[in-house]
């Protein structure tokens, strides 16, 4: 390793095998007996099946897509998690279609991968939904100065090289964040997010996630602050928030990325908090809307299990991104049918 | 024993199995017992965690690879040929499962159904990587650096990550890669080569209209 690049001591990383997450996989592993005696017969017929079924649906797809490759800057949505070098005009505009709606593609790729199996019903809409995803209307709640552009501030210019400490300096510099706060827009809120996150200022990028969202709720920025969000207070252990933000962004992007991540950690996140009325509901939902998922019967389990805690147990808490939890209306009594266990295996 | 080991069971494990090495353990996982299973679960699981969050630069999805990368393990067990290496072997089994599923991103991209760059897989969630023991600089540059990981294809990004992240030897690197030591010098090359262009030292900022000394 060369001097110019840190070296990362390992102290300073986190150690995230956590014993929550170490029990929860080990009950996954329990319940499915791996030490079972298993059929390698059946095993190659499976390989069989899933490599036909693959190839099948991967022709289908190339098909009901072949237009999509005529579109190039929707492949260029190229935008890494965090924009630290300049990029082009272009290019920036093609990353907030992306991440405005880059709709049932999406789902369907994280349902294909999630299964193994290729749902051509699914996929079937969606080379015409890609193709008419339509570019961000100028206007306040647009992203129309490209961050890093011609009068963009120092702090930006920093940000986009990467250097966040400076930049977080510059931004003091600039009038502070309080200022920037309020007087930035969406994308500019976004890599303000990232100089905060960067530089372990999560208050600050907590209150530029909810300004998004309360400001530039209609802005293509929206649902990627929603599922920000929702992990930063999620890991802050305040699933009340959580569960809010990961519903703003199934409202805000329906048909996003992360919508089937989003139900299921608004569901885990209304267990925690001991809401097993509303989770039944959310998870009756679920299941209507993915009932191929792998984690209905986990989570269905859990539904049937006591609730860890009472509602009492956590305050709810408002905030500018929406508040309280957003549950799925419904009629589902308490000690309905748990969905999953049947249909998932 | 297997019993003991039922749904529910948070209690101690027996403490004899408890004390035998990985090689033992593996012996008698091989018989179906359950409780060495557990075990060594238990003994390596925040390792596998770790491992894949570090590779993937999230935790997105963590827990289904190392759940898969047990359940292989169980089920293979007799292809492990040195029992005492239960640990690099696992690892080579989350580094595999890792690569399958950054690789099937970027497949899932060419062809266009796929969830684009700002896939699950390939979001940097800073918060699951850095200590909340490290300062704003320490904090930053693994930012930086990791941003420009993401960029890499999944072989060079792993075997960087294993060497540097990971601090690995080569041999480690190449037994966790599965591939040879000059192989993953490649990789690591390629890797480092993109990073070193990619980073800006925040220190050397004002000196940013000079060429680089490296």
């Amino acid at each position: 390793m060369t001097s110019q690049l840190p070296r990362i001591d390992p102290t300073l990383l986190k150690n995230v095998g956590a014993q929550a997450a170490v029990e929860r996989i080990w009950q996954r592993l329990e319940n499915e007996a791996p030490l079972a005696s298993y059929s390698r017969g059946s095993r190659v017929w499976a390989l069989a099946l899933a490599s036909v079924t693959f190839a099948a649906g991967l022709w289908l797809g190339m098909q009901l897509n072949g237009n999509r490759h005529e579109v190039p800057s929707a492949q260029v949505a190229a935008e890494p998690a965090t924009r630290l070098w300049p990029v082009s005009g272009a290019v920036k505009e093609s990353a907030a279609i992306a991440r405005s709606e880059p709709a049932a593609a999406g789902r369907g790729a994280k349902r294909a991968a999630a299964s193994g199996v290729s749902k051509t019903t699914r996929l079937a809409p969606l080379g015409s939904e890609q193709a008419e995803v339509p570019l961000p209307a100028p206007g306040p709640t647009a992203s129309t100065n490209a961050s890093g552009g011609l009068g963009s501030p120092e702090w930006m210019r920093l940000a986009n090289l990467g250097d966040y400490v400076s930049a977080l300096r510059a931004v003091e510099e600039e009038g502070g964040f309080d200022q920037l706060l309020a007087t930035a827009t969406a994308d500019r809120l976004m890599a303000a997010v990232d100089v905060a996150r960067a530089t372990g200022q999560k208050g600050r990028a907590l209150q530029a996630l909810r300004r998004v969202l309360g400001q530039f709720s209609g802005s293509p920025e929206a649902p990627l602050a929603a599922w920000t969000l929702g992990n930063m207070l999620e890991q802050a252990g305040d699933p009340v928030g959580a569960a809010a933000a990961f519903a703003q962004y199934q409202r805000l992007s329906p048909q996003g990325d992360f919508a089937e991540d989003a139900v299921v950690r608004q569901l885990e996140a209304l267990i925690t908090k001991g809401q097993a009325d509303e989770a039944r509901r959310l998870a009756k939902s679920y299941e209507a809307e993915f009932p191929e998922s792998l984690r209905l019967r986990e989570l269905g389990k859990q539904l049937q299990q006591p609730v860890a805690a009472t509602p009492e147990a956590y305050s709810s808490a408002p905030n500018e991104a929406g508040t309280g939890s957003e549950a799925v209306e419904g009629q589902a009594a308490p000690g309905a049918v748990v969905p999953g266990e049947p249909a998932v295996r | 024993m297997v019993a003991e080991s039922g749904p529910g069971a948070a209690g101690p494990l027996p403490s004899v199995v408890a004390a035998l090495g990985d090689d033992q353990l593996v012996v008698l996982m091989r018989q179906g017992d359950a409780v060495a299973f557990e075990t060594l679960y238990r003994r390596h699981a925040t390792f596998a965690i770790n491992l894949a969050v570090r590779i993937q630069g999230n935790a997105c999805d963590v827990e289904d690879v190392v759940h898969d990368a047990f359940l292989r393990a169980a089920q293979r067990t007799d292809a492990l040929r040195d029992p005492g290496a239960f640990r690099p072997w696992l690892g080579s089994i989350v580094v595999r499962l890792v690569k399958t599923r950054l690789r099937r991103g970027r497949l899932m991209n060419v062809f266009g159904i796929g969830l684009g760059q700002r896939a699950a897989a390939d979001l940097l969630d800073i918060d699951m990587l850095v200590s909340s023991d490290a300062g704003p600089e320490a904090r930053a540059e693994l930012f930086q650096v990791y941003t420009a990981l993401l960029e890499l294809p999944a072989d060079d990004r792993i075997a960087w990550t294993l060497r540097y992240v990971e601090h690995h030897d080569l041999q480690g690197v190449s037994q966790l890669a599965e591939c040879s030591v000059a192989t993953a010098k490649r990789r690591i090359s390629r890797a480092q080569t993109h990073l070193l262009a990619k980073y800006r030292n925040p220190a050397s900022e004002d000196d940013s209209e000079e060429p680089s000394t490296s």
